[in-house]
């Protein structure tokens, strides 16, 4: 029932470009694609193919664009996937565990999650990057890039909503008979999370990926831009839409350079929130139209 | 004790912890802000890290740094050494200010209207154009809009200057580009509280007791739909500070942002723990004024005056 194909067409539409995208940015490596980071001086600023030039034409280093969009893409998609993924992994069993327990501890969770929320995560976590840049080095050395540091620090910031959702759905779950039933028969509170909450909570986990993922991605884009994200020779929309603002100026028309990622950018987000709409009404159990 | 009072001491404690946590990441941050590309002679660096008191033991210099900042005071900016992070705040303070009311002011003009409209006029062509602008909207990240605006507006017609922070109508492509997603958001939001209240008993009962709909729209649907829009204003006012991270650099405005994300990427320790500070601060204000706005509509909400 949880995974039924979406009723809207505009939600299919979103779907399918969605995995489309998804499939090229997979498969990226093995196509017929120029080298994203190949830098081709001679090339530079080739305008794009509906007036005269490759595909998507070339950034200001003769960069092939339409390699960088889709490369860009694994990385867009990729962070918006893994940082959601890390949300959910703080955020459900925190949600859980309030909800399953109750009482002060419920309170005291609830207590530190508002208190989180009068903080401005956004500008914490470019502090946290910041600081982290002085370290890459130690990363490195136990393997850690800083990419994936990105993926821990925005799932951090977005893991509030989604202990939110957990917490109200196991509240509703510890009034259900067979929860109460199994509490009786004696099982203990870590039996209880395992066999009863968290199977459980694995559909509505799929609406806080559904939420969380446009947010994400968002943050990418955002981060990136600031320059304290995804960084060369990587690329990620984000970067690029950033790439195409430094290069736009009133004399030479390069618009394209800032349009084509933010439209793919616009679009992948379009999508999302479009899927995580539906999941919303999924959520709430009515469809308001 | 009375719960204004109560949530003045919980913003104490949040800017207080905002400190500490910031102060400490910074302390822990490798290499100071004095290693950049062109490096300093020993002696010199030597003297300037006496004179910052950078190598006193950490308590100490966490000391200083607490009892400073309740006093307002900051220290010296760790790179721009003759200048006081209070007085940089000073001068950054009226220019985010600005841009963000002047955004969250606009974004409350456009949002709330048409959210409202959207739901009176429900399932209609205007409801569906609504939405489906509001969602396009929110899925623009807003650094897209401003580069468009500056495009268009800046560039190709010339109406407003592409950067700077002189006299008002650099502000106004800014403060466009941050209000819209929030914006969109507030649309939504609007829209789908009204919806709520329009589906309940309420505005049945009024028009069964004979009330005229105009009436019954602004007093039994606006007004309660009004509880879970300003019940919103924190998250949007926190929406509104992310955003202007990003605005105010693309529009070169030196504003706390602008100078929040330099002072980060060149490990100024002073300057951005006192913009966090004054971010965590507006933050708490701001949610709290939203939260005694709402108690002055919706009277199940505990009261922050009594």
């Amino acid at each position: 029932m949880m995974l039924a194909l979406p009723r809207r067409w505009s939600t299919r539409l979103a779907l399918s470009f969605l995995l489309v995208l998804s499939m090229l940015a997979v498969v990226a490596p093995w196509l017929p694609l120029a080298d994203p980071a190949a830098i081709a001086p001679q090339d530079r600023l080739q305008n794009p193919a509906w007036i005269d030039g490759p595909v998507l034409g070339t950034d200001a280093k003769g960069r092939d664009l339409l390699a960088r969009v889709i490369y860009g893409a694994r990385i867009s998609l990729a962070v918006g996937l893994l940082g959601s993924l890390v949300a959910i992994l703080i955020g459900l069993p925190y949600g859980a565990l309030a909800g399953m327990r109750g009482g002060r501890t419920d309170r005291l969770l609830m207590r530190i999650a508002d208190f989180l929320e009068g903080i401005p995560l956004a500008v914490v976590i470019v502090f946290l990057l910041s600081v982290l840049q002085a370290y890459r080095g130690e990363l490195a050395a136990i393997g850690l890039g800083r990419i994936h540091v990105f993926f821990l620090a925005v799932g951090m910031l977005f893991w509030l909503p989604t202990a939110r959702i957990a917490r109200a759905e196991a509240l509703r779950l510890s009034k259900m008979p067979f929860v109460e039933a199994a509490q009786t028969a004696g099982l203990g509170s870590w039996g209880l999370m395992c066999q009863h909450y968290l199977p459980n909570l694995l559909p509505s986990a799929l609406v806080m990926l559904g939420l969380t993922l446009p947010r994400v991605v968002l943050m990418e884009a955002f981060l990136s831009f600031l320059g304290l994200g995804v960084e060369a020779p990587n690329v990620s929309w984000g970067l690029l839409a950033a790439d195409g603002l430094a290069a736009m100026n009133p004399l030479v028309d390069s618009g394209y350079l800032l349009g084509i990622p933010a439209a793919f950018l616009a679009l992948t987000l379009l999508s999302l929130n479009l899927i995580a709409d539906a999941a919303r009404d999924r959520i709430s159990g009515v469809r308001r139209n | 004790m009375s719960a204004l009072l109560r949530r003045l001491i919980a913003l104490a404690i949040t800017l207080w912890a905002v400190h500490l946590t910031t102060f400490l990441l910074l302390r822990a941050a490798k290499g100071g802000p004095f290693d950049e590309a062109r490096s300093l002679p020993p002696e010199v660096e030597v003297q300037l890290r006496a004179e910052f008191h950078l190598d006193d033991p950490l308590l100490q210099q966490y000391l200083r740094a607490l009892v400073g900042a309740l006093r307002g005071d900051f220290g010296p900016s760790l790179r721009y050494r003759e200048v006081r992070v209070t007085e940089i705040l000073g001068d950054a303070l009226p220019v985010s200010l600005g841009l963000g009311l002047g955004a969250l002011v606009l974004a409350l003009l456009l949002g709330i209207p048409a959210g409202l409209y959207a739901a009176l006029a429900q399932r209609g062509p205007v409801d569906g154009l609504i939405r489906a602008l509001a969602t396009l909207l929110l899925s623009v990240p807003n650094f897209v809009i401003a580069g468009l605006a500056i495009a268009w507006f800046s560039f190709g017609l010339g109406w407003f200057p592409p950067a700077g922070g002189h006299g008002l109508s650099s502000f106004v492509l800014p403060c466009i580009c941050l209000a819209l997603p929030t914006a969109a958001q507030l649309t939504r939001l609007s829209r789908s509280a009204a919806l709520e209240v329009i589906d309940g008993e309420g505005p049945r009962a009024a028009l069964a007791r004979g009330l005229e709909p105009n009436q019954v729209r602004s007093q039994h649907v606006l007004k309660p739909a009004l509880a879970p829009i300003l019940a919103f204003l924190g998250p949007t006012s926190a929406a509104l500070l992310t955003g202007s991270l990003v605005i105010e650099q693309v529009f070169a405005l030196p504003g706390l942002g602008t100078h929040f994300v330099q002072a980060a990427l060149n490990r100024d320790y002073t300057l951005a723990v006192g913009i966090t500070v004054c971010y965590t601060a507006l933050l708490g204000a701001l949610t709290l004024l939203a939260d005694w706005a709402m108690s002055r509509v919706d009277p199940r909400v505990e009261a922050l005056s009594g």
